[in-house]
């Protein structure tokens, strides 16, 4: 029954998607009359089997656990099984995700109405919620790997939403190529497990031996990478100001509801891998800590906000970064839990800020509305850095991007070389 | 990008010489207000540096001109959008500002010719726009060759015109498009005929033989730096440099969004701009790695100096400083527009003054284009020599032969006839179609759109006029004296509609009472009068006496909520506080969220009652009498306060001045005697969710913000008796038996909400209780008026429905349309309301109640018409180039919107700030030129507004249409081409009668024509008129 209820939650989605997306193929794409009854429709019943598998597993009915789906294909002898996983944690996640990408949705049939990508956005909101979906219940790192590379693929789409504009596609592409750099550490962790010859399950994870050595410390090392390009905490934070290209409810979706928190999901369930290696658990607390701290400097001077509730999202996951470091797992679910659902609301009525601080002032007076503002900064080399965010594109342009360009031309210049050497030696001409 | 032979205010060739619009007959020609006397024509310079001072001064002030005038977004204000370019004939400022600000300032033909296909536009209208054009012959019709005039070229360029082509498209066209495998299927069919049988392919090869639209190759002077970087490296040095730009002005224009500012903010934009970037731990980014050494050079200088010092080292001449300078600023046009009109007048900042300067802000912009320069190595004044790209000439060729292509077709010459053509025809058709480029006849477009709207509007109401309805008679039943906005006008003809006995009239929203108010619940207080005009009186909102206490226990809860409620969003993004917070509120969060989006009317009305209980509101009045300054003891609130911008204000009104502003509305309504038992004044606002532009929705008379407190203050002037002695001097007689009552009517919800009725004495207390109850059926009929125009939901089934569904629109947090404002704005009706009475206007007429019969000078119709143009002219146009461009004119689609600084939008987290309307609002609206009916003959209004040229320039320059209404036989003449001539009706349109106004809206979202509504059960007819 578990099993059911956990298969049919990312399959109805990816069967949603799929009609929609044959329909827009075949050029009859839905008018937003239908559209509306068949999101509320769609979202209505992934939350009622949410709710449902949640309570199934708090009272303890049915299997829990790793289940098995059944065999995804076979290589060398060697079978690939899917598996699920539900237990509290996962069902929590599942709730929350179908809560949060309900609300969004709910929010944008009123909001995006006549605009000209409606139905682009419902149709990328439903694969995004297969890919959450995927992430939250995956049973292995490979079929996590699978929803993870879904949810950053829509999520970017989201980000170049007004794709007629030079700046959202510029700032999608940054941030998709961050993802796709931090993916090369989830992809090499998933290598690395299977090349022990396990199938990358949570439970295999959990009984990682202490004294293997280099799999020890590198995997947890690179999960924690992993974790942080898709939470952009540590050397990745730079893509966090440039997903509010979208339209309010994707960011919403992004910062709020599951994007971010799907990093510190992969660490909850890595933790015990994470505990087991000192230098991994260091370097978690490190760039977790680092992270809040360097963020909420940063929040300190935005002056929009969006970018104001951003980088306090961010604060809060570098947080949440440091409670897994020290194995206060149950406290970052509910952490996770109580932050999306507040960065949601909070994202959702940004517009709102203006209203807002008449009211306060209003209801303040002058002088105490004045007392509460802003104070100069103390001094301009504490400031600068937090204005400009660290300087942060201008340290990846100048000393990753414009080397690795260099190296590029030098290579190609030395192609250039070579062939023209070798059509000489094959043609016969002097050397 | 201009060229740089046009840095200075030049208009490009064939454009007539600026300033040369049309006068009024008996006045001189107008002239553009004259340039700044070059340096050398002042007095001789005292130190070496005034000079270049004086250029540099002259020129930001000439650059100045052209940005957007709107300020921070908490106050919007409707003004027309090329406010720099009124002194010039509307077509010549559409001209010239689509190439300054490469904007669109007419539709688009292809949206012309769609609304052509829908029936908009009529044929009749395309021969009307082209009638000035002559006849002559081009060629005469010869075997083969048919005949070609003038006027037949210029309607086959109307329709079906040519097809766009440029350098970038024609190869696809002409190899991957059906060009050249089939003919237009949208030819006349005469002209299909002709063709028929011949190739494409043929025709096209003998135009590429004849090159008759030659196109010289040129190469364009960059207009700025970065078009000449552009151009040699192909990139974009715009998006190098406004990511920096940005950040520090909205550092430095922030209202209190940030929680810290900049350490040097108080020295300036420049200084602390330049201090930012030189800190030690700033990092340029790539493409800038030269900008320590620029800031070392420019470190000591003051932001002129630098400015100066830029200009010289990019090698620009001072002749064209007002061009670069221009262009550069135009790059950014929001960010530079805000920092001006926050320079000029810093009263604007809503909660903090900042210390900004367009030089400053342009002198960094240099700066860092400078350092962007170094990188590439170019020394001094080396951009000026980068040219555009060579133009392909074989590219140049096929685009010449494929323009010639098209017509042909559109003309019917097949490849033979266009063969036997002599190249001295060839060369008179192009110089014909030449002169008729795109804008010419977009222009010509909205003439002939134009005319079927005024065929629509003035025809039908000269056949209301000609048969005027019955109406009642004896003493109304009540008069409500609403503003003249569009969207009352629905409410006004439905309860006129329900009770044929009330009264309505129009006057402009503060109602003569210029002031500036404190409410009860606000901190400080805020200007509530039409923008020209600066308020000289302060009225301030107190609890009533008894109700102190309670309001002190009020304002003290309130203090308390606002506290959390800042602590739990604002500084909740700190860390610890966060950590704290976020578990514990975050679900809680989750309910109020859902509630507004499933429930928002019923969560609102559960708010409603809760503050009812917890906060209940006291009773209040409003002090409007000054008292003598008696010292500082018996007057607390001080008889002499101050405004932001450090005028001294008086605090209330005395019976003269009280007087005036009672007559300034009644007077020229003529609502001088007779009048009803009940006066009900209604002010007017708007609120809604989650919405920045707010104030665009509220009463633009009143500055962007409700008018309640207008209603109010003027009731309370009216209702005082030293006051009316003083009226009956004026000629303003208001028996004892009259009382008026002020109300405020929310048009997001409308919902309409009474003041002082404690005040209204027992013996009208019936009187006012049907009257709204009335106003309630009205607001119901309303509601359901204007649900036809909202299309997400299946219209509702009655008008409680449809009320509730209004209600709950105004509440809803993701509801980008909560009301469409003035979207569907088309017409203002200057006349008295029993004219108009009856006839179903849309939604789209500002109907403003003026009676010519009681005006023997003139001054109530210019007192009138002073509200009337800028307020309604000012709206109408910033509707139009919202609409015509949204993306240049307008905000764009509020989807991205992100608010910064709390002073206004902008896309994404470093974007331009957008100003103007957002598309939500616009995407109604017809893009015309407001048509203004004055009930006035010709020379009364020409002697009105001689003496006042700056309204005059509004109707001499063909921003507005007018049309006069004679008084006495209601022929009307509409101002064309400088002088009044008799309006034409065609025939076309007729008045359909309905029974009443919902009926002929209900079901329909498109804008419908006038009807008339003639209920059934209507009095018999009297001859009493009343205004």
């Amino acid at each position: 029954m578990n099993l059911l209820l956990a298969a049919m939650l990312p399959g109805l989605q990816a069967a949603g998607f799929l009609l929609l997306a044959s329909l827009w193929l075949i050029g009859r794409t839905p008018a937003e009359a239908t559209l509306r009854p068949f999101t509320l429709l769609s979202d209505g019943t992934s939350l009622a089997l949410a709710l449902l598998l949640f309570v199934q597993v708090q009272a303890g009915l049915g299997p829990t656990g790793e289940l098995l789906v059944g065999e995804w294909f076979e290589m060398h002898g060697h079978p690939y099984r899917a598996w699920l996983v539900v237990d509290t944690l996962s069902t929590t996640m599942v709730l929350l995700t179908t809560t949060l990408i309900a609300t969004v949705r709910l929010f944008a049939l009123r909001y995006l109405h006549k605009d000209a990508g409606f139905f682009r956005f419902f149709l990328l909101t439903q694969l995004y919620a297969l890919g959450s979906l995927t992430v939250f219940l995956a049973g292995s790192l490979d079929l996590l790997l699978a929803g993870w590379e879904l949810v950053g693929l829509t999520s970017v789409l989201l980000i170049a939403f007004f794709h007629q504009r030079p700046a959202p596609v510029r700032n999608a592409l940054r941030v998709f190529a961050s993802y796709r750099f931090a993916d090369i550490a989830l992809l090499l962790a998933v290598a690395l497990v299977l090349h022990q010859g396990g199938e990358a399950r949570w439970s295999e994870l959990d009984r990682l031996p202490a004294d293997e050595g280099a799999l020890a410390l590198l995997l947890p090392c690179l999960l924690v990478l992993a974790a942080c390009g898709k939470s952009s905490v540590g050397p990745f934070f730079g893509w966090l100001p440039r997903a509010l290209e979208g339209p309010t409810p994707s960011t919403a979706v992004f910062y709020g509801a599951i994007s971010v928190h799907a990093g510190v999901y992969l660490l909850i369930r890595s933790a015990a891998a994470i505990a087991a290696s000192p230098a991994a658990t260091a370097l978690l607390f490190l760039l977790g800590l680092g992270s809040a701290l360097a963020a909420t400097w940063i929040g300190r001077a935005q002056t929009d906000v969006k970018s104001a509730l951003a980088y306090a999202t961010l604060a809060q996951l570098g947080l949440m970064f440091v409670e897994v470091s020290l194995g206060l797992t149950t406290l970052a679910t509910l952490h996770i839990v109580g932050h999306a659902c507040w960065r949601t609301a909070e994202f959702l009525r940004a517009p709102s800020a203006l209203r807002d601080f008449d009211e306060w002032r209003n209801a303040l007076g002058v002088a105490a509305a004045h007392a509460a503002q802003a104070s100069a900064a103390a001094s301009r080399r504490a400031y600068a850095p937090a204005l400009f965010q660290l300087n942060y594109d201008a340290c990846v342009d100048r000393f990753l991007i414009a080397p690795l360009g260099r190296l590029a031309r030098a290579l190609a210049w030395l192609d250039g070389y070579l062939a023209r050497g070798s059509a000489r030696a094959r043609l016969g001409g002097p050397p | 990008m201009t060229r740089a032979g046009e840095a200075g205010p030049h208009l490009p060739k064939g454009c007539p010489a600026a300033g040369e619009g049309r006068s009024l007959p008996g006045m001189p020609p107008r002239r553009q207000p004259q340039p700044p006397a070059p340096p050398g024509a002042g007095p001789p310079p005292l130190d070496g540096q005034a000079v270049p001072r004086a250029a540099l001064a002259a020129a930001l002030e000439e650059v100045a001109h052209w940005l957007p005038a709107q300020g921070p977004i908490s106050v919007f204000v409707h003004h027309n959008t090329l406010h720099a370019l009124q002194h010039l004939p509307f077509d010549e400022a559409c001209r010239l500002a689509a190439q300054v600000y490469t904007a669109d300032t007419y539709l688009a033909q292809p949206h012309f010719r769609n609304l052509y296909r829908q029936g908009r536009i009529l044929a009749e209208d395309l021969e009307a726009a082209t009638v000035d054009c002559s006849d002559a012959p081009l060629w005469q019709a010869r075997a083969g060759i048919p005949a070609l005039d003038r006027r037949s070229l210029l309607r086959l360029l109307l329709l079906p015109g040519l097809r766009p082509v440029c350098a970038g498209n024609v190869d696809w066209h002409l190899e991957e498009g059906d060009w050249l495998k089939r003919w237009r299927r949208d030819l006349p069919a005469a002209h299909a005929e002709r063709l028929r049988g011949h190739e494409p392919r043929r025709l096209y090869d003998v135009c590429l033989e004849r090159n008759v639209f030659a196109i010289q190759p040129e190469r364009v002077r960059p207009g700025r730096p970065a078009d000449a970087v552009r151009w040699r490296h192909g990139i974009d040095l715009d998006a190098l440099i406004h990511p920096l730009l940005i950040a520090i002005a909205a550092a430095h224009l922030d209202q209190g969004l940030a929680r810290t500012r900049p350490p040097d903010a108080d020295a300036g934009l420049w200084h602390s701009g330049v201090a930012l970037l030189g800190a030690r731990t700033f990092l340029a980014p790539r493409g800038l790695e030269r900008l320590p050494q620029r800031l070392r050079e420019f470190a000591g200088l003051g932001a002129d100096a630098a400015l100066l010092a830029a200009l010289e080292a990019l090698g620009i001449p001072e002749i064209e400083w007002a061009g670069v300078l221009r262009a550069e600023a135009l790059a950014l046009p929001g960010w530079t527009g805000m920092v001006h009109r926050i320079e000029v007048e810093p009263g604007l900042a809503p909660y903090r003054q900042v210390q900004v300067r367009l030089a400053d802000f342009l002198a960094l912009r240099l700066l860092l284009t400078l350092a962007a320069l170094d990188a590439f190595g170019w020394r001094r004044g080396h951009w000026c020599t980068v040219h555009s790209p060579a133009e392909d000439p074989q590219r140049n060729r096929r685009l010449a032969a494929a323009r010639l292509f098209d017509l042909a077709q559109i003309l019917g010459l097949p490849p033979e006839a266009l063969e036997g053509l002599d190249p001295i025809e060839l060369e008179r058709l192009r110089l014909e179609v030449e002169r008729h480029g795109d804008l010419s006849l977009r222009a010509r477009w909205l003439t002939a759109y134009e005319r079927r709207h005024e065929q629509r509007v003035l025809a039908p109401l000269a056949l209301h006029l000609a048969h005027p309805p019955a109406t009642a008679s004896g003493r109304p039943s009540a008069q409500v004296i609403f503003c003249i906005d569009d969207r009352e006008e629905s409410l006004r003809r439905h309860l006129e509609e329900i009770d044929p006995g009330v009264q309505t009239c129009g006057a402009a929203g503060f109602f003569g009472v210029a002031m500036e108010f404190q409410g009860l619940d606000a901190a400080s207080g805020v200007a509530l009068c039409p923008v020209v005009v600066r308020p000289r009186h302060r009225v301030h909102e107190d609890a009533r006496a008894g109700d102190e206490h309670s309001f002190r226990r009020r304002q003290r809860l309130r203090a308390h909520w606002s506290r959390l409620a800042r602590t739990t969003r604002i500084d909740s993004r700190g860390l610890l506080l966060g950590w704290l917070t976020t578990p514990v509120l975050g679900v809680l969060a989750l309910a109020p969220l859902l509630a507004r989006l499933l429930g928002p009317a019923h969560y609102a009305g559960l708010l409603g009652r809760l503050r009812e209980v917890v906060l209940p509101r006291p009773r209040s009045q409003v002090q409007i009498t000054r008292t003598e300054a008696r010292g500082d003891d018996s007057d607390p609130t001080g008889s002499h306060a101050h405004d932001r911008g450090g005028r001294e204000l008086l605090a209330g009104f005395d019976v003269r001045e009280k007087a005036a502003s009672v007559a300034s509305v009644l007077k020229p309504a003529r609502l001088t005697e007779r009048h009803a038992r009940l006066v009900l004044v209604v002010g007017h606002g708007a609120d809604s969710r989650n919405n920045p532009h707010l104030s665009a929705y509220a009463c633009g008379a009143c500055g962007g913000r409700g008018g309640g407190p207008n209603a109010r203050v003027f009731t309370r002037m009216a209702n005082d008796p030293e006051v009316r002695a003083e009226l009956h001097g004026l000629g303003v007689h208001l028996a004892e038996d009259v009382v008026f009552v002020a109300a405020y009517h929310d048009t997001c919800a409308d919902t309409i909400e009474y003041f002082d009725q404690e005040d209204v004495p027992a013996t009208h207390r019936a009187d006012l209780a049907a009257l709204s109850r009335t106003l309630e059926d009205a607001l119901d009929r309303n509601a359901q008026e204007r649900s036809r125009r909202f299309t997400e939901s299946p219209p509702p089934l009655d008008a409680r429905a449809a009320r509730r569904a209004i209600r709950a629109r105004a509440e809803h947090l993701a509801e980008p349309r909560p009301e469409y404002g003035h979207g569907t704005n088309a017409i203002c009706i200057v006349a008295p309301r029993a004219l108009t009475r009856g006839l179903f206007l849309d939604r789209r007429a500002f109907l403003v109640s003026y009676d010519a019969d009681g005006d023997d000078d003139g001054s109530l119709l210019a007192q009138v018409l002073s509200a009337a143009f800028p307020v309604c002219g000012g709206i109408s146009l910033e509707y139009y180039f919202s609409t015509v461009d949204n993306e240049r004119f307008g905000c764009g689609t509020k989807l991205p919107h992100n608010l910064s600084g709390l002073v206004g939008v902008m896309n994404g987290c470093l974007g331009d700030l957008r100003t103007g309307l957002p598309l939500q609002t616009v995407e109604l609206h017809e893009a015309m030129r407001m048509l203004f009916v004055i009930h006035s003959t010709p020379d009364r209004l020409l002697a009105v507004l001689r003496e006042r040229p700056a309204l005059a320039e509004f109707m001499q320059n063909d921003w507005i249409r007018v049309v006069t209404l004679d008084p006495c036989t209601h022929a009307m003449q509409r101002w064309q081409g400088g002088h009044f001539v008799p309006f034409m009706a065609d025939g076309t349109t007729a008045l359909p009668h309905v029974q009443d106004s919902l009926s002929w809206a209900l079901g329909r979202s498109e804008h419908l024509p006038l009807a008339r509504v003639q209920p059934a059960r209507f009095p018999p007819p009297a001859e009493l008129r009343l205004a």
